[in-house]
């Protein structure tokens, strides 16, 4: 089982050398603009349903023609992050230390720099199932390393969300794994973080629930550990956020206009993310697991 | 109880996703089929690596599902060669679903993932130690009304744990059921 060939690596070494102004753009506007057009038309086929020809990447999902830039533009919010969200994997690409002058990164102004963390699975697309199991077969092989239990409960977690994006986001995605000490002191913790650009959360609600849906509660819904009224769906979601609250963790994810945070003793907080980011597609969470010596131990 | 095994072929070594889940529930629910559904399944797992709580849901509580709906509601099945992570897995789906399963414990002994009060634990555990019992031998083992001791045996049938056999002649008249232990 082999993760699947990663379209995009150029993609990603020319984010990067574009330091001096990273953002998820490139800096450059008007690519912003033409990607939110394009965005629309293929949320607009989505929810008519339009067959199209064929996907520039990879085959067409469900017959809808993907706009060519969404596995990069997944991969790119992986990479640079969301301005002023926190994203941990962040030095992982760039290194650490060195070369963070100048970047809009939440880091920079830390007094303290967060060490190298390690990449336990590396960014990489995922479309369908066997993707997702490639990525969990990748994660796993960290056991060796690390604490098993951990791996194991993030393999899960991962699988959970990875399949969500197969399944309802309409596009492709993009996973990575890491292990990063993102606070002072504490003794690291293990991040996934799981994007795609497709047509978002409220959009994959309304078409499911049948009416204008009010995503964030609606994700409160289905992130609360009582059993779902409809037997066929409703177990990844709470089950995961348990699992999260387990290792003392917390879930954070941002769709349209909207970031969702979701912690440990029931905490959930949803906020409106900064204007000019409501406009990016797609769905982006990330979630960080903590070891506890009563869960497991850091070897 | 005539008993089979299904051990889950390598190539659902990574259990994940409910279309996963549900392609396995039909290899399963065929092999029982070709089998006969009066069988006691055993379902290895000792070559599954991983289980997601998706594929879990779809394959263990439809699985099970849907034979406490076939005619006599027994769900004849016991997981084996789970590993600790892919049974708290299993455990954590079907306390969400309250539904319940027979289980190996690695110890040699059946246990039962899922909600299960400790009356009725223990109830069970009687019912498989002796492999039959009625309502007067429950009553009489737990010092607790005959009533309570019914209650607790048709719960335990009726969530697939036990099945009735029939009835037996009791002394000074009337009949008592008998409940059977699954394995």
């Amino acid at each position: 089982m082999s993760l699947r060939p990663q379209p995009w690596p150029s993609d990603i070494r020319a984010v990067l050398e574009l330091r001096p102004r990273l953002d998820l753009f490139g800096g450059e506007a008007s690519y912003a603009v033409w990607l939110a057009r394009e965005h629309a038309r293929f949320v607009r086929a989505w929810r008519s349903g339009t067959r199209r020809a064929a996907a520039a990447i990879g085959s067409a999902k469900d017959g809808i023609d993907l706009p060519a830039e969404h596995a990069q533009l997944a991969a790119r919010w992986l990479v640079v992050g969301l301005g002023e969200w926190v994203c941990p994997w962040f030095p992982l690409l760039l290194g650490s230390g060195d070369g963070r002058e100048g970047l809009p990164c939440p880091f920079q102004a830390l007094e303290w720099k967060p060490s190298s963390p390690v990449v336990l699975l590396p960014p990489t697309l995922i479309a369908a199932r066997q993707d997702v199991s490639a990525c969990v077969d990748r994660l796993l092989q960290a056991r060796e390393a690390w604490p098993a239990r951990l791996i194991f409960d993030a393999a899960t977690v991962l699988a959970e969300m990875a399949h969500n994006v197969c399944e309802h986001s309409g596009s492709h995605g993009c996973v990575v794994a890491s292990w990063a000490t993102i606070d002072k002191g504490s003794g690291g913790e293990l991040c996934l973080g799981v994007a795609d650009a497709g047509v978002g959360m409220a959009a994959t609600l309304t078409r499911r629930e049948g009416a204008h849906a009010a995503w964030g509660r609606k994700l409160r819904e289905a992130l609360t550990p009582s059993p779902s009224p409809r037997r066929d769906r409703g177990a990844g979601l709470r089950l995961s956020r348990a699992v999260i609250d387990r290792y003392r963790g917390a879930l954070h994810l941002r769709s349209g206009g909207l970031v969702v945070t979701a912690g440990a003793q029931d905490r959930f907080h949803v906020s409106r993310c900064a204007r000019h980011l409501a406009a990016v597609p797609g769905t982006q969470l990330w979630v960080r697991m903590r070891p506890g010596a009563d869960v497991d131990t850091i070897p | 109880m005539q008993t089979a095994t299904y051990r889950i072929p390598a190539e659902y070594r990574l259990l994940n996703g409910r279309e996963a889940g549900a392609a396995l529930r039909q290899r399963i629910l065929q092999f029982m089929q070709e089998n006969g559904w009066d069988r006691l399944y055993y379902l290895d797992f000792s070559d599954v690596e991983f289980l997601d709580f998706s594929c879990a849901d779809e394959l263990i509580r439809g699985l099970l599902d849907e034979l406490l709906a076939r005619e006599g509601g027994a769900k004849r099945v016991v997981l084996r060669g789970a590993s600790p992570p892919v049974r708290e897995n299993i455990a954590a789906v079907l306390e969400l679903r309250k539904t319940t399963c027979l289980a190996e414990n690695g110890q040699g002994n059946v246990d039962v993932l899922g909600p299960l009060s400790q009356p009725l634990r223990e109830t069970l555990h009687l019912v498989i130690r002796n492999g039959r019992a009625t309502a007067r031998d429950v009553a009489d083992h737990f010092k607790v009304a005959i009533n309570t001791a019914s209650n607790r045996l048709t719960s335990l049938a009726e969530q697939g744990l036990v099945v009735r056999t029939g009835k037996r002649p009791v002394a000074g008249g009337g009949e008592e059921n008998l409940f059977q232990s699954l394995v």
